[in-house]
């Protein structure tokens, strides 16, 4: 074995070692709620809404990933980065509703995540757990993930059964929909401690789904299932749908 | 020397290993650490493979689990369509004679079943280039409701119902819990390794035969007409190219624009590679022609009117008649007969017995 070689081993067991011994800076939960309203309604997939257009609509499933995680906090510019973790949000699923994260201790007044599926796992083949294509977040045909998913019925709709149904994916550009959000914590930065669980209620209005940048009626559009400019649309009026709503310190 | 270096080796492990467990996201699925391991072939002349089994190491167990799988009825909706009902080893794994391939309830596939080898070279595969991972691919004829019809939660079920694949699934990946993750990883396992380059063409780069007058002069044709999309040595150049087919009305099958959504890459197929070429009839994206005359002759009598149509082709001069039988002679030395009748790829329920 050559001397240089080994001086390279030495070095990385060392900094390894180094990493090893240095006390751990004091960690804490965080965790993040996620409400689905309608304007002020909540969502329920028996109710019917009315949208920004007044059309009547009901939604049956609402889906969507988070990932790429980062808190960060403006005063300091201390920023801590999820390592790879991606959590599918699932209305019909109130546990999928709740993601816990550990995060290191300190106050964080904006919490930043990706709403859909980084273009490296899109095109990293096989994955599981969130990823897992058995949760009907994937396209076979074309790949890649579906990142948001909302489906129900409107008499607006001339597709069969009345449906809607926008499967928003495509992770190539120009047709890029994953969109990065970043939320800032309303008043005080909310406060990660090592000891019990800071919540962070993040409130997303579905209405905004069909206008917050583009108009899009369901009587024009009833569905949206294909990578393109139209779901790239979709996805610029779903990157405004979420806020802060509050904050509940342990 | 040696033993220091091993005494190193350990203290990186001991000191570094929960640090690198933190630091690099493992792919989930725990390894069989008795497993065997191979090792990927390259063979001679062919650039570096897109596809390196780096997050998925190749063994032995891995290997004759993708194998089952591909000669897996069950992982169809009538449990009797498998992965090599339209991809036969006899036929370089596409549809031997079929135009299209019979799916699900008699329902017949949009396109010609593509032979399977080299596939650790594609970048994007089906000749819509729609699937941008080996690893993921079988998806897509699962799925689809006129090839496979199924899904990856019935074939979980029915697999981890037989003792005979959770056996299979613990000798290759360490435990017995079946995922999508890895059955499609020991399909990869076996798709990735169906590796055709023992033709005679090959064997006539290495030196070791020669080619025949006929086959010779239909090399130099084909170096000079044919080579620039169908590239030394796979075959291909894995463009999108139309070749000036007209669309059938039935099937209405666009092609790259489907996957795209642009409309210059309307009626754009996959180069396909001519790799065992002469036991892939019928030809073309749809199967429309019949023998490699049929096929060859669609170049050589072209209609150059269409200005969609590659302007290689366009603007080539037709092949002369001749010309197109010496092609052929050469396209003959494509054939990998070793890989058409390689016992390790041969369905395991006849022991490597081949009947040809």
């Amino acid at each position: 074995m050559r001397p240089a070689l080994i001086l390279l081993l030495l070095f990385v067991s060392l900094t390894a070692a180094n990493r090893l011994h240095r006390p751990d800076a004091p960690k804490g939960f965080l965790e993040l709620q996620f409400h689905h309203f309608i304007g002020k309604k909540i969502l329920h997939s028996d109710s019917t809404y009315l949208n920004h257009f007044n059309e009547p609509f009901t939604v049956t499933k609402f889906r969507y990933y988070v990932s790429n995680i980062v808190v960060s906090n403006s005063a300091t510019g201390k920023q801590y980065r999820l390592p790879d973790t991606y959590f599918l949000v699932n209305e019909a699923e109130p546990a999928s509703k709740s993601i816990r994260v550990v995060v290191p201790a300190g106050g964080y007044d904006t919490i930043s995540f990706l709403l859909g599926v980084d273009s490296l796992r899109n095109t990293s083949g096989a994955q599981t757990g969130a990823l897992d294509p058995l949760n009907d977040m994937f396209w076979t045909w074309n790949t890649g993930y579906v990142m948001a998913k909302l489906e129900g019925s409107s008499p607006l709709s001339k597709l069969p059964h009345h449906l809607i149904e926008y499967h928003i994916g495509g992770y190539k550009k120009p047709h890029a929909v994953q969109q990065l959000i970043a939320l800032k914590v309303p008043a005080k930065a909310v406060q990660v401690k090592s000891s019990g669980m800071a919540k962070v209620a993040i409130h997303a209005d579905l209405d905004k789904w069909f206008y917050a940048k583009h108009p899009l009626k369901i009587a024009d559009q009833p569905a949206c299932t294909t990578p393109g400019a139209l779901a790239v649309k979709y996805a610029e009026n779903y990157a405004q749908l979420f806020f802060i709503h509050s904050i509940k310190q342990p | 020397m040696k033993a220091r270096a091993v005494i190193l080796v350990l203290i990186v492990a001991m000191f570094g290993g929960s640090w690198l467990m933190q630091s690099f996201v493992p792919d989930n699925e725990v390894r069989s650490y008795a497993a065997d391991p191979l090792k990927q072939e390259i063979p001679y002349g062919f650039p570096p493979p897109v596809y390196t089994f780096k997050n998925n190491p190749l063994t032995q167990q891995g290997f004759n689990l993708g194998r089952r799988l591909f000669y897996e009825g069950r992982l169809s909706k009538d449990n009797y369509i498998a992965c090599a009902s339209c991809h036969q080893q006899h036929g370089a794994f596409s549809d031997f004679e079929h135009l299209l391939s019979h799916g699900d309830n008699n329902q017949f596939t949009l396109r010609n079943a593509p032979p399977l080898f080299n596939l650790a070279w594609h970048k994007e595969l089906h000749l819509d280039g729609g699937i941008n991972h080996i690893e993921v691919q079988p998806l897509a004829p699962i799925t689809a409701s006129n090839e496979m019809a199924s899904g990856i939660d019935s074939i979980i079920a029915k697999l981890s119902a037989d003792t005979s694949y959770t056996r299979m699934f613990k000798a290759a990946f360490g435990d017995a819990t079946i995922t999508s993750q890895r059955i499609l990883k020991a399909l990869a396992q076996f798709t990735g390794s169906l590796t055709s380059a023992n033709s005679k063409y090959d064997q006539m780069r290495l030196g070791k035969v020669q080619f025949t007058d006929m086959e010779y002069k239909g090399y130099q044709i084909f170096r000079a007409r044919c080579a620039s999309c169908h590239t030394e040595p796979l075959l291909t150049d894995f463009s999108y190219r139309n070749i000036g087919l007209t669309v059938d009305t039935f099937l209405n099958d666009l092609g790259r624009m489907r996957i795209t959504g642009l409309p210059e890459d309307s009626l754009k197929f996959k180069v396909p590679s001519l790799r065992n070429v002469a036991r892939t009839n019928p030809y073309m994206h749809d199967g429309r022609y019949w023998g490699l005359a049929k096929a060859i002759n669609h170049f050589a009598g072209f209609n150059a009117a269409d200005l969609r149509t590659d302007s290689l082709i366009r603007n080539g001069a037709p092949l002369e008649k001749t010309d197109v039988y010496l092609v052929i002679s050469f396209l003959h030395t494509l054939t990998d007969s070793s890989f058409l009748k390689d016992k390790r790829l041969v369905a395991p329920e006849f022991n490597g017995n081949i009947h040809q």
